[in-house]
């Protein structure tokens, strides 16, 4: 899985925490400290609320809708998921967006109540998954 | 650009020269050597020699070459002396973006006649692959598309159709009519690459890429170059074509940053580009539309005000934009049968020249006003470009 340098955005120390907490199976996203607004990723400013502050990484509940959902034939050369397999755009209920692969065996579609995990990569750690609620 | 300037000429900035070189899925040429060829051509075009030329600009990219200095490069070959270059980063929006920008330093009188150069031999040096090139792991909102096993770019311009076809009941079918509207003008344009017949059946049973789209909803790769020569209003013995407006908008570098996956900056770039050229939609006979990837055209006419959001689809099916129809589009063929060699922009404007210019032969349309819509930067259009052109 040569695309994915999990050992350098661990060495991030503003991307660092997502991935790290990804390692213990959960998930976390940035919160604002002014206005509570989460964002996907660390931004220096706040979308909402314009602040320059720090924010928070926060757990999320993991629990989102599907945004929209593509079946893709192809991967990316080194990913280790075997095409066909969806990768689903997730709304979470506490507000960010997230991103992430359906493993094999599961299918969702645009509306779904899903439940955002992670899933072990052999050889190389734990990365964001989705799936049904239950 | 109202008004007359101190020397009597109108101050307003004119396309005199326009070519396109190299098309094709081996050029085999260099990538150099093809941006001199095109560069060249479009001076001949003009009338106008490379000592005419006090500014550069050249898109640089990653994946295309020249890709270090490009403009120094090509200044060295042609042997010019700058009084300006730009080298504007906005996807594959970027040629467009430059044409605006040489237009308003031509405006402003900071230089007289700018060359707008785009080159790359993607196809025959294998540098890109559809839907398969890895984005900067360096940066952290494309980290998690990487992890999360997500192609680009078209895996983002899927999950925009598949919302699209989610929020208004857009189908495959009106997806479908993107290339068939494109093939049905490139089997009149010789230059194009594909050009043999495309039925709505073959469309509909190609394979699928990143669903719901298919390999017949996604651009060629191929080689290709063009150029096109920017001056100041009112040389005697030139062709003009009118810049008669132009917009920009520029936004976000991935999808997190997206206010949407069915909404475009183009929704503020029409509106204010043909408010600048005094006129509105129902003026324009030709639109040149972005269409990497078939869900592109489709919502950008909406967004430039074509049709209501949402309805796009519905206006292809209609056949509008096909031979015969009352908005034309893309009459080159669109970068699904005639090239994208990446930076796509500057072939939708040659094609508008070429028809304003009443030089597009057997798929010639009868346009006098023409816009040009670029959309580019990854995540569905991070950047947003519209150019509106006037007839002679």
């Amino acid at each position: 899985m040569s695309a994915v340098d999990l050992d350098g955005w661990l060495a991030d120390p503003r991307g660092g925490p997502y991935w790290a907490a990804l390692q213990d199976g959960r998930l976390v996203t940035p919160r604002c400290r002014s206005c509570g607004h989460r964002t996907s990723y660390l931004r220096w400013v706040c979308p909402a609320c314009g602040a320059r502050g720090e924010a928070d990484w926060a757990e999320t509940s993991g629990v989102g809708r599907v945004h929209s959902v593509t079946t893709q034939h192809r991967a990316p050369a080194g990913f280790d998921l075997e095409p066909p397999y969806q990768v689903a755009l997730v709304e979470l209920d506490d507000g960010p967006l997230v991103l992430a692969p359906v493993p094999p065996g599961a299918v969702v579609a645009i509306g779904d109540t899903v439940r955002v995990t992670t899933r072990d990569v052999p050889g190389l750690g734990r990365l964001i998954s989705v799936g049904p609620r239950s | 650009m109202p008004g007359p300037s101190s020397d009597g000429f109108p101050a307003g900035a004119v396309i005199t020269g326009a070519a396109e070189a190299g098309v094709a899925f081996d050029c085999g040429m260099a990538a150099i050597d093809l941006a001199v060829e095109t560069a060249l051509q479009a001076l001949d075009d003009a009338g106008l020699t490379a000592a005419d030329v006090d500014a550069l600009l050249v898109a640089k990219g990653a994946d295309l070459v020249p890709a270090d200095r490009p403009t120094l490069e090509l200044a060295e070959h042609l042997g010019l002396t700058l009084d300006r270059t730009d080298t504007t980063l906005a996807g594959g929006a970027s040629p467009v973006v430059q044409i605006m920008h040489a237009a308003e330093a031509v405006a402003a009188g900071r230089c007289r006649t700018a060359l707008v150069v785009y080159a790359s031999t993607q196809a025959s040096s294998r540098s890109r692959r559809l839907g398969g090139h890895a984005r900067p792991a360096a940066h952290r909102s494309a980290q998690l598309e990487t992890a999360a096993g997500l192609l680009s770019p078209i895996g983002v311009n899927a999950l925009a159709a598949a919302r699209h076809m989610y929020e208004f009941g857009t189908t495959l079918d009106q997806l479908g009519m993107v290339a068939y509207s494109d093939r049905s003008w490139a089997t009149r344009n010789p230059a194009a690459l594909r050009r043999e017949p495309l039925t709505p059946e073959q469309i509909a049973a190609s394979p699928p890429i990143a669903e719901p789209l298919r390999r017949a909803d996604c651009c060629l790769i191929t080689d290709g170059a063009a150029a096109v020569v920017v001056e100041r209003a009112g040389r005697r013995d030139a062709r003009p074509v009118t810049l008669a407006g132009w917009a920009e908008a520029h936004r976000q570098y991935s999808l997190f940053g997206a206010a949407g996956l069915t909404h475009t900056l183009a929704a503020r770039t029409g509106p204010a580009a043909l408010d600048m050229a005094g006129i509105d939609v129902d003026d324009v006979g030709l639109v040149q539309l972005y269409d990497a990837f078939s869900i592109l055209p489709l919502v950008l006419l909406e967004d430039l005000g074509f049709c209501p959001k949402g309805k796009g689809g519905q206006l292809l099916a209609d056949g509008v934009t096909l031979p015969g129809g009352r908005l034309p589009m893309n009459t080159q063929g669109g970068s699904l049968s005639h090239c994208h060699p990446g930076y796509y922009g500057l072939f939708l404007v040659v094609e508008a020249v070429r028809q304003l210019r009443r030089e597009a032969g057997g798929r010639q349309v009868d346009a006098d006003w023409a816009l040009c819509h670029a959309a580019g930067g990854g995540a569905f259009g991070g950047s947003q470009a519209t150019l509106v052109l006037g007839a002679p």
